[in-house]
């Protein structure tokens, strides 16, 4: 059964994986995990993990969750993640909507993991998916705040992105 | 794909070969300032681990400078001057 955003989500690309294992590794600041999710719809007869829920369950063998067993197999190249940023306000620049939809990949297999989204051009990097948000999150309100600081200094280029960044952020006073 | 560079020489390019200036708040930012405009904003992620930057990290501050990634490589590697660049976000429309 489907019960929340994340969930509607997540039905949407066909599979699952909970963050809990990740959170249980490593202590996220300034946001919940709610679920991961891959970018791509895994075609008929792909062979999952049996332990790596699979939404097109049944009676019989229901979608699974997983547990700490998913960091034993390799993260798909891209993926989407949900994330719930609870310190939504910093000083007086405050996110309006505290979920945020970030890309996570690590499309060169580098080990470097790269955090993004599709709203702006602001990214984070960091050795694990988990690092790599947290410097998303933080530089996503830097730019903003730098660009909302010097409006009437911005070129048009510049200017488009800061209009797009106040969708999402707000400067109180 | 985008060429995997260094991210020393990455930074020297932003700073003296494109006059960028670094971010007061956050030295990680660069910003390119012409005739006293912000034209342009580029972050530098500086984990420990890694001193090249992939192909996903090169595209995407390619993304910020609003260049493809061969053409960052290419400012940072030498063909490209500071004048392609901003001949590059004329011909864009990101600056007048």
């Amino acid at each position: 059964m489907m019960t929340n955003n994340s969930d509607r989500l997540a039905g949407t690309t066909g599979m699952v994986l909970t963050a809990r294992a990740a959170t249980a590794r490593q202590s996220i600041q300034g946001y919940a995990r709610l679920r991961l999710t891959t970018m791509q719809t895994p075609m008929a007869g792909d062979a999952l993990p049996s332990h790596m829920g699979h939404r097109a369950g049944n009676a019989d063998s229901p979608p699974r969750s997983t547990t700490a067993e998913t960091n034993r197999y390799p993260i798909p190249e891209q993926y989407r993640e949900t994330i719930w940023v609870q310190s939504s306000r910093r000083g007086i620049i405050r996110l309006k909507s505290p979920m945020l939809h970030v890309l996570v990949s690590d499309e060169d297999r580098d080990g470097v993991f790269v955090a993004s989204d599709t709203f702006s051009t602001v990214f984070g990097a960091g050795e694990s998916a988990v690092e790599a948000i947290n410097e998303y999150i933080e530089q996503l309100f830097h730019h903003f705040d730098a660009l909302d600081r010097e409006e009437d200094r911005l070129a048009p280029g510049l200017r488009k992105v800061l209009i797009a960044l106040r969708e999402r952020f707000v400067r109180e006073a | 794909m985008a060429p995997a560079l260094s991210r020393a020489a990455a930074e020297k390019a932003l700073v003296h070969k494109f006059d960028m200036e670094r971010d007061e708040r956050d030295h990680r930012w660069y910003r390119l300032v012409l005739d006293g405009q912000e034209v342009a904003r580029t972050f530098v992620s500086t984990g420990t681990k890694y001193q090249t930057l992939g192909d996903d990290l090169v595209a995407k501050m390619a993304k910020q400078l609003r260049v493809p990634p061969h053409f960052f490589a290419g400012m940072v590697n030498c063909p490209k001057s500071k004048e392609d660049y901003i001949s590059h976000l004329r011909a864009i429309g990101e600056i007048k």
